[in-house]
């Protein structure tokens, strides 16, 4: 029975609250106070809800979310599903734990250097494709375009991203009991109907933790555009996180960035309202 | 250059400054003596090798540079103004430093003392607030005894001077001898020249053009319309003047829109390892750029070595030679500095002694500077080096004359971020020929005026420029 | 299950492995290259071999080897910032799970809250606090902000949940008081939660590129993933081979210690979310 004492709760809950206060709460509020000035470097006017009036009506901050709708829509599913075959693979196959550190890597590398290195090796002058594609003929192979991009940073996400995250439903994989796979092939299914008639369904609820947590990451995209930006040329609102960035860094109208970061933050809570809904049930906490 | 001289207004001056300081302990010698007496009239109370005296007290000063791999001329400073120190931080160059720049003085603290800008980047801080007036350490006769008066287009605003001007961007071309040689073309004096050459090699090879248009780097177009002795914006009285449309910029952005569709030129992103491995590969005949290239060419095309030499840009009227600049640094005193005397000082000395100028040219490579130092004293008894990487040519001689045919100059908008991302999406429209290089400049001009009213500047005059 | 070796499993394992691989196999063989060979574009390294000479050393020795500081910066900022970060998530995970108290469930809404708000938004206002503490470009302006971590109190909660009620009562019948309860009984149980989490925080402090460019103003204290973006040429221009070099740097400690690690890699990862 788990009993009630707020004291001591408290008592374990301080530390951490007390720096997450400092870093995330205050800098929230003051922040939200901010935006409700105009400014132009140390100089401040009261706007009220000007900011925000801006924000909502401006077609360059909505527009910025195309390329993030297209990784939720096209990269998070592809994602989740190679995920899940690369699980079911682990599970068959012998020396699979060599695997397993092969396809981890990926994350270890920081998100700037896995961008510049994938630009790279996608640029016209040190990819070693194109040699390679003049060998099939193809003569000025351009790999990185405007309207290719989405596609590249599919491959950049997908190459960072899978491995950890077959790695998370490969151990989901490992806690379903032995017998019910033992029992339907005893019944005479095969592998495949086993994989996919039993394990799939139960994968479920990890895949619906890992589609939220990967659609915030969706939203919030930064380097891995940024980054191809110096190849290729990019609209300042190309993402909303660049165009957040851009006002604040590049323009200085660090108010109006603020307004835009907490619309944002908004956007995102309401996107994933559900799954807090969701996992504050799954792990108990009843209010 | 244009020379703003006005003698009696000087004396004025002069006088008055002299009145109100304080009797000081003169560290001058002969030198200053001679040098002072050249202009007519005496400073406030001279220091070090004619050069002010500091009146503070100790003062440690930071500063925010990223051109050098050594300590600037920093050691020979502190030997002239023993009670100044200097600690300089190579925070990341260009954006990376400006990002913080921007957070600081928004903040309302944590700024260095010195802050070195790009010039075309150095009016946004000036407007933001980042800097502060120096007027009275380095008034504007003393600033124009040591700078062309030109360039005061880029450290000043209102008449306030913010800081002096270090490396100069004053355009050259630099040309293959080799692709000249192998298709008879005859190094270009005027425009006229230039395309008719584009034209003949198009012809005899379609896979090497005659140049790039940087289409990612604001400076170049802002450039070749400056060197036809034209603009696209600039500020005055309180106004900043906005004109994308204006005859001459029409004339030279066709002039290379016609070129690009014919295709004898490229447009391509600049610094990016696939232009330099156009550069190495020799893809390129030309290369129009700032004066400070030619170095940065010997570190990035070592492949090209010999191949390569330097001329005077190409004219629109050869008896009527005019240049303009692409990119160079000014260094700046921040409004948060506690020591403006000391960091005016500094970036007096810094830019313009010639112990410094010796030391920039040396070891931080820079190989054009403003102050007039160089170009009277240092550039002369740089004339007769002979430099290997371009087959042995004196380059020092069409570097300077380069500089020399600099004669105007105008103020860079606050914005100049945005005015060249967005130059880049529209330009794009008119590469591939969905909308005329006309319409390219009208949509470019409406989309940063709209941009402009967005952030709250309310002092735009669109469709004129001052002067 | 018997475990195949059967071609048809391996194939596509190869094919995926050789995805993931190819990175690392082309930065490893760009750093053996100067500038022009870069440019080449080959599969190969380059002959002659660069990378002792001009790359490594070009990076060492960069402004009197700041890179030493750099690295240094690197394993002291994701150290500790990893170990007390952990504890302090572990903390919080485990009031959530062993107590009823006021607010819980909106304390728990309201702390993955906040953290949504995207760090470009907040880093003026941290960016001024800091100033105003006087702690701006310290190192402590780096190591405050990486103590909190909001999604490590998510899975320490998830941890904590595996443990059998049992065990905590058994615990308190003894006598314990909570915090031995917690430090006792609790901690030693969930160690591959705590290792797993120390790892991933590990890495992500390491490659936290945003925060030190706000916080931090003198090279001397950035770390190796701020400071490899500032080896540049003297107008500010990147000199390629030294960048890949650079990254090659900055992903080897990591790799090396993810492979050490690999065995602490909990199945368990998320183990109660069935």
């Amino acid at each position: 029975m788990r009993k009630t004492s707020t004291l001591k709760a408290y008592a374990f809950l301080a530390p951490f609250l007390v720096f997450f206060a400092l870093v995330f709460v205050y800098p929230v509020l003051f922040g939200g106070y901010l935006s409700l000035f105009g400014q132009r470097g140390a100089r401040m006017w009261w706007v009220g809800l000007g900011n925000y009036a801006t924000v909502l009506t401006d077609p360059q901050f909505w527009g910025g979310f195309g390329l993030p709708a297209f990784l939720l829509f096209v990269q998070v599913p592809l994602m989740l599903l190679l995920g899940i075959i690369i699980a079911l693979l682990y599970e068959r196959i012998k020396h699979s734990r060599v695997y397993r550190l092969i396809f981890y890597l990926p994350y270890a590398m920081p998100g700037i250097v896995a961008g510049l290195l994938w630009a790279y090796i996608f640029s016209k002058s040190m990819s070693p494709f194109v040699p390679l594609m003049h060998a099939f003929g193809v003569k000025n192979p351009n790999f990185i375009t405007y309207p290719s991009l989405p596609w590249i940073l599919l491959i950049i996400i997908l190459w960072e991203w899978t491995g950890y995250t077959s790695l998370i439903l490969y151990s989901t994989l490992l806690s379903i009991p032995k017998e019910y796979a033992e029992q339907a092939q005893l019944d005479g299914a095969t592998h495949t109907q086993v994989a996919y008639y039993i394990k799939v369904p139960l994968l479920k609820n990890t895949v619906l933790v890992l589609f939220i947590f990967n659609a915030i990451g969706a939203l919030q995209v930064f380097n891995e555009p940024w980054i191809l930006g110096q190849l290729i040329t990019l609209s300042p609102n190309y993402t909303p996180a660049i165009y957040i960035y851009n006002e604040a860094f590049s323009y200085g109208a660090f108010t109006h960035a603020i307004a835009m970061g907490l619309v944002l933050a908004a956007v995102i809570f309401v996107i994933s309202f559900f799954f807090l809904r969701r996992s504050t049930k799954e792990l108990n906490i009843h209010a | 250059m244009m020379a703003i001289r006005n003698y009696s207004r000087f004396v004025l001056v002069a006088a008055a400054l002299i009145l109100a300081s304080m009797p000081l302990f003169a560290n001058g010698n002969k030198e200053s003596g001679a040098a002072a007496s050249s202009t007519g009239a005496a400073m406030q109370a001279t220091g070090p090798g004619g050069y002010p005296a500091y009146t503070g007290s100790k003062a440690d000063l930071t500063m925010w540079a990223w051109t050098s791999n050594e300590n600037y001329s920093i050691d020979a400073f502190q030997k002239q103004y023993p009670d100044i120190t200097v600690k300089w931080s190579n925070i990341g160059g260009g954006t990376a430093e400006y990002t913080k720049v921007l957070t600081a003085t928004s903040a309302g603290k944590g700024l260095p003392d010195v802050i070195m800008s790009e010039y075309t980047f150095a009016p946004q801080f000036m407007e933001f607030g980042t800097f502060q007036p120096i007027n009275k350490w380095v008034s504007q006769s003393l600033y124009e005894k040591y700078f062309p008066a030109v360039t005061l287009k880029w450290t000043s605003m209102d008449g306030k001077i913010y800081g002096t001007p270090q490396d100069s961007g004053a355009m050259t071309m630099v040309y293959r001898k080799d692709i000249f040689d192998k298709y008879g073309l005859t190094v270009p004096k005027t425009w006229a020249e230039f395309q008719a050459d584009a034209t003949k090699l198009h012809a005899a090879d379609p896979g090497i053009t005659m140049t790039t248009f940087a289409k990612n780097w604001i400076l170049w177009p802002m450039g070749v319309v400056w060197q036809a002795g034209g603009k696209m914006f600039d500020y005055a009285n309180g106004k900043w003047y906005v004109d994308f449309t204006n005859p001459t910029a029409k004339k030279v952005i066709n002039y290379w829109g016609d070129q690009i569709k014919a295709k004898t030129v490229a447009a391509d992103m600049w610094w990016t390892p696939d232009w330099y491995k156009e550069l190495n590969d020799g893809k390129s005949a030309t290369v129009i750029s700032g004066g400070w290239f030619p170095e940065w060419l010997q570190l990035n095309a070592k492949g090209s070595s010999g191949l390569w030499r330097v001329a005077t840009m190409p004219q629109w009227d050869a008896s009527n030679p005019h240049n303009g600049e692409m990119g160079g640094s000014g260094f700046y005193v921040s409004s948060q500095s506690q020591n403006p005397e000391a960091a005016a000082l500094f970036v007096l000395w810094l830019n313009s002694a010639k112990e410094s100028l010796t030391y920039l040219h040396d070891k931080s490579q820079l190989p054009i500077l403003w102050a007039k130092n160089f170009t009277d004293s240092l550039a002369p008894t740089l004339m007769q080096t002979e430099y290997p990487y371009f087959g042995g040519q004196k380059i020092t001689e069409p570097s300077v004359q380069s500089l020399k045919e600099v004669d105007t100059a105008f103020t860079a908008l606050p914005v100049m971020d945005f005015v060249q991302s967005s130059m880049q999406t529209e330009m794009q429209k008119a590469i591939d020929g969905t909308e005329s290089w006309d319409q390219f400049l009208q949509n470019w001009q409406d989309s940063v005026v709209s941009f402009m009213k967005k952030q709250g500047f309310n002092n735009l005059v669109v469709g004129s420029l001052p002067n | 299950m018997k475990l195949t070796r059967s071609l048809k499993y391996h194939v596509p394992s190869i094919l995926f492995a050789i995805f993931f691989l190819f990175p690392f196999y082309w930065l490893l063989e760009s750093t053996t290259k100067d500038n022009t060979q870069l440019l080449q574009g080959t599969f190969t390294p380059g002959i002659p071999n660069h990378f002792i000479h001009d790359n490594l050393i070009g990076i060492f020795a960069f402004k009197n080897g700041v890179f030493a500081n750099w690295l240094f910066n690197s394993f002291m900022y994701a150290v500790s910032g990893s170990l007390i970060g952990t504890f302090l998530a572990a903390l919080a995970g485990f009031a959530f799970r062993r107590y009823q108290f006021f607010g819980r469930k909106f304390l728990f809404v309201l702390i993955l809250g906040f953290a949504m708000v995207p760090g470009f938004a907040t880093a003026l206002p941290l960016f001024v606090m800091f100033k105003n503490l006087g702690m701006i470009d310290s190192y402590w302006a780096v190591i405050i902000p990486s103590l909190v971590n909001v999604f490590g109190v998510y899975l320490m909660v998830v941890y904590w949940n595996q443990i059998p009620e049992e065990m905590f009562d058994a615990a308190m019948i003894d006598g314990a008081g909570d915090f031995r309860i917690f430090w006792r009984i609790g901690l030693p149980s969930i160690v591959p939660g705590f290792t797993t989490l120390v790892l991933l925080s590990f890495v992500a402090i390491w490659n936290n590129y945003f925060l030190p460019l706000v916080m931090l103003s003198s090279s001397d204290k950035f770390p190796l993933i701020l400071g490899i973006t500032t080896v540049t040429s003297l107008q500010g221009f990147p000199v390629y081979n030294l960048s890949v070099m650079g990254a090659f740097l900055t992903s080897v400690p990591l790799l090396i210690l993810f492979s050490f690690m690999q065995r602490f890699l909990s199945p368990q990862l998320t183990g109660a979310i069935k």
